[in-house]
């Protein structure tokens, strides 16, 4: 039974990741051709034009028909406290400048992406043959089950304020939408390539706790598996730096959004002194919930990398309590765990932050703090 | 406790093997790690964890821990059909209160439960109300789902008891006859909270409102104890740790002074082998450590939400009471306030001390083997194969890895509370003043 649902859970991963290969191929976020040949990517200029001429002009209609997705509720709320509609067009900003700065930076460095998948493909081709993570799959089952949801939660939320539904209003939406699901699929991509990392070294991991239990080892391998170690940390470094402003602006936006609509929702409950409705409250808690585990997901994927990390640390101290008379072998290991003391995969935003589960918990409260303080700064207004 | 002052005679493991024959070896000086040794081979019957036995049976009975089965003084087997119906059904039960319990919050009925202050203060004590319940659905779900960890974590240490058992004479003790003084002080609290709650009612009280009352303490008062539990436990592998750590200390150089080079040198001959089992026991016990920490930290993430939220708003109702009523107090909200808190520090500090003690203890380690006694080269290599391997490895148990906690945790947690009692005093202006601008107004 296990072994059944494991399948169908695997089955479902490598759906999701066909499923994402395909929709950014179509809207020209993916401007790579696999060569069969050479079994490499290949960078495709004409792929990158047209992602350009794609998305800016889905941008466009998205533009055109901005105030008519406009929601009618949210303008009371502006004409009642001026200083949210102050803030709301700073998160506009925010959205566009995010919008921008994701498309065109995976265009700009859609060289070094190349050459970093490559390696990771490479890995892949060389090393590995049994590929039963369970992580691994649940994390891309639950990234693509988000983006799914953060589809359908915006068309919720914009239908559910705007009673008449007519062309524009689903053309602007549908534009938005497209938008939307643009910057998903590229933090998917970055989401897909840290877990294809966290896989390498879950198998590492694996392979030292099954060589632990052996009698004979050969020092070879664990000089291998050293090697394979100090490449993946290399890939996590660059794929960081790759990733590391879209990244900063998108976990930007998600946080913001976040204080903005509860205050929102508190100026609309307690200054207009409207009821909430029940599809009201659910309808505003299911967008804030989703958010919250888009952003966790990106934080927990990064976590769990790093603990994969700590883990080989740990499996290396398996190998304290044999006594060895083989000199080359304990020389490898002592090589392999100074190696992972000093270096491990770490995402490192632009040398801002490092992403864990710490510094999530950290933004969490920060925000809380925000709508706290965003409360007393208008409390007069309230 | 004071680790310098034991001392423990320690012989080859091929010695060890057949204790009988060398009883000068098995001389347990260190009074703390002896247990009335009266039958904990012999007699299977001989509880396991018996200083624990009040508060395991407490959580068994509630389904928050598995009613194992012991199959010997050194293991535990799963539960059997009966026993584990008997959990589902309870779980099952706790959770149909607590819906009907959100029900009945949801009604006017529960208007009464409350303590009316202020329009604010009843939105805290609602949030209260709901976190404590979130709290312990949130328990009642992690331990249902790990019940096969926490009998594999209790397994592992027993085990661990019988090795030491049978190679060094010494039956391990636990301490953890706090968790009776605990399970004492929680009961009382959560009584006289009930009580005090009971004689704020006024007018006819329905049955739901008692039924809501009691639940209400009970989901706090098991709350708090699995937190206890956690502790013991915690306990239970620090004093395992102690005990490696005093192994290693045996071959340090300070205990070392004094002894003419031949005995010396009979006794440095143990220490590899010895050290093959102190390596192999060290990272038993990290794994152990770990696993716990795996079971419980969902749950005590929550709890310490949950603690830092009472706390607060407790303070923030005695400030409130202080400044409104110029200095004057009113004895009912002040026994009130001093009972939560006195509740909710108490089992903070409980939990900060019981994990940076743990926490201390196992990385000790190195530091004690960095002081043994190394001279030829050979000795060099065992010590450092185990320090390579500890450099940038504090060993620590975290909240989700979202913090730490260790004693640090208590001094975070009390700063976090004053921030956010100032920016609550702070509203409390606004409010008022506010108030009295549209008074004028």
């Amino acid at each position: 039974m296990w072994q059944a649902r494991r399948t169908w859970r695997h089955k479902f991963a490598r759906f999701n990741q066909w499923a994402t290969l395909y929709s950014s191929w179509a809207l020209g976020l993916f401007p790579f051709v696999y060569v069969a040949s050479s079994k490499r990517l290949r960078r495709s200029k004409w792929l990158i034009a047209y992602g350009i001429i794609v998305n800016l002009g889905i941008i466009r209609v998205s533009f055109r028909y901005y105030d008519d997705t406009e929601v009618v509720d949210l303008a009371e709320i502006y004409q009642r406290n001026p200083l949210s509609e102050q803030i709301s067009q700073i998160q506009t900003g925010l959205n566009l400048t995010t919008l921008f700065v994701t498309l065109f930076r995976s265009w700009w460095l859609s060289e070094e992406l190349g050459n970093v998948l490559n390696a990771l493909l490479q890995l892949y081709e060389t090393e590995y043959k049994s590929l039963d993570c369970t992580n691994f799959d649940n994390n891309v089952i639950y990234k693509s089950l988000t983006i799914w949801l953060e589809l359908i939660s915006m068309l919720f939320l914009t239908l559910g304020f705007n009673t008449p539904i007519g062309y524009k209003l689903f053309l602007g939406l549908a534009a938005t939408m497209t938008n939307q699901l643009s910057i998903l699929l590229l933090g998917m991509h970055f989401h897909l390539a840290v877990l294809y990392i966290y896989r390498s070294i879950w198998l590492i991991n694996r392979e030292l706790r099954m060589l632990a239990t052996q009698p004979k080892i050969k020092f070879r391998r664990i000089h291998d598996l050293q090697g394979i170690y100090s490449r993946l940390v290399a890939l996590s470094t660059r794929l960081a730096s790759i990733y590391s402003y879209q990244m900063i602006l998108f976990m930007l936006c998600l946080l913001s959004i976040n204080i903005t609509s509860i205050f929102y929702i508190l100026v609309y409950s307690i200054s207009l002194k409207k009821t909430l409705t029940l599809p009201l409250v659910l309808n505003f808690s299911q967008a804030l919930a989703i958010n919250v585990l888009d952003f966790w997901l990106h934080i927990a994927v990064c976590e769990l990398t790093e603990r994969a990390a700590e883990e080989t640390s740990i499996n290396l101290r398996l190998f304290n309590d044999r006594s060895t008379a083989d000199s080359w072998l304990d020389r490898s290991i002592t090589n392999f765990a100074l190696f992972c003391t000093h270096r491990r995969p770490r995402f490192n935003y632009c040398g801002l932050f490092r992403v864990n589960n710490a510094m999530g918990f950290r933004m969490i409260v920060t925000c809380v703090l925000y709508i706290l303080y965003l409360v007393q700064f208008d409390f007069m207004n309230l | 406790m004071c680790p310098n002052s034991w001392v423990i005679e320690m012989a080859s493991h091929k010695e060890l093997m057949h204790p009988q024959l060398n009883p000068r070896r098995i001389r347990p000086v260190n009074q703390a790690f002896v247990r009335p040794t009266r039958g904990t081979t012999t007699l299977p019957t001989n509880p396991v964890f018996a200083d624990l036995q009040t508060i395991l049976s407490v959580l068994k009975a509630t389904g928050l821990l598995p009613i194992y089965e012991q199959v010997s003084s050194f293991e535990l087997g799963p539960p059997t059909k009966p026993n584990e119906f008997y959990s589902f059904f309870v779980r099952g039960v706790v959770h149909a209160l607590t819906i009907f319990n959100i029900y009945s919050l949801m009604t006017p009925n529960s208007a009464k439960l409350f303590i009316s202050l202020r329009e604010t203060d009843n939105v805290n004590q609602w949030i209260e109300l709901l976190l404590c319940i979130f709290t312990y659905t949130l328990t009642v779900f992690v331990c249902a789902r790990n019940t096969k960890s926490i009998i594999q974590v209790m397994n592992e240490i027993l085990k661990l008891d019988q090795e030491v058992l049978r190679q060094f004479g010494i039956a391990l003790s636990n301490h953890c006859n706090f968790s009776i003084k605990f399970l004492v002080l929680i009961a009382a609290c959560q009584a006289y909270i009930i009580f005090l709650r009971i004689k704020a009612l006024s007018g006819v009280v329905s049955p739901t409102t008692y039924i809501l009352i009691g639940f209400y303490a009970i989901q706090n008062g098991l709350t708090a104890t699995y937190i206890v539990f956690a502790s013991a436990l915690l306990r239970i592998v620090c004093i395992r740790f102690q005990f490696v750590n005093q192994l290693l200390n045996g071959y340090a150089y300070n205990q070392l002074l004094g002894k003419n080079p031949r005995q010396l040198q009979l006794h440095m001959d143990k220490f590899p082998e010895d050290s093959l089992y102190i390596y192999r026991t060290h990272n038993r016990l990290l794994r152990i450590y770990k696993s716990i920490n795996e079971c419980c930290s969902l749950i005590i993430v929550c709890f310490l939400g949950y603690s830092f939220y009472t706390v607060t708003t407790n303070w923030y109702n005695l400030f409130v009471q202080i400044t409104s009523n110029k200095g004057i107090i009113s004895t009912h909200i002040m026994q009130w306030c001093l009972a939560w808190l006195c509740l909710h520090t108490s089992l903070l500090t409980l939990l900060s001390r019981s994990c940076g003690a743990t926490t201390h203890e196992a990385n000790t380690t190195s530091q004690i083997l960095a002081r043994v006694y190394g001279k030829s080269k050979e000795f060099q290599n065992i010590i450092d194969k185990f320090l390579t391997k500890s450099i940038k490895q504090e060993v620590q148990f975290t909240a989700y890895g979202f913090f730490a906690i260790d004693n640090s945790t208590l001094f975070k947690i009390f700063s976090a509370v004053t921030t956010y009692l100032v920016i609550l005093i702070q509203f409390k202006q606004l409010e008022d003043s506010k108030l009295e601008e549209q008074e004028v107004v």
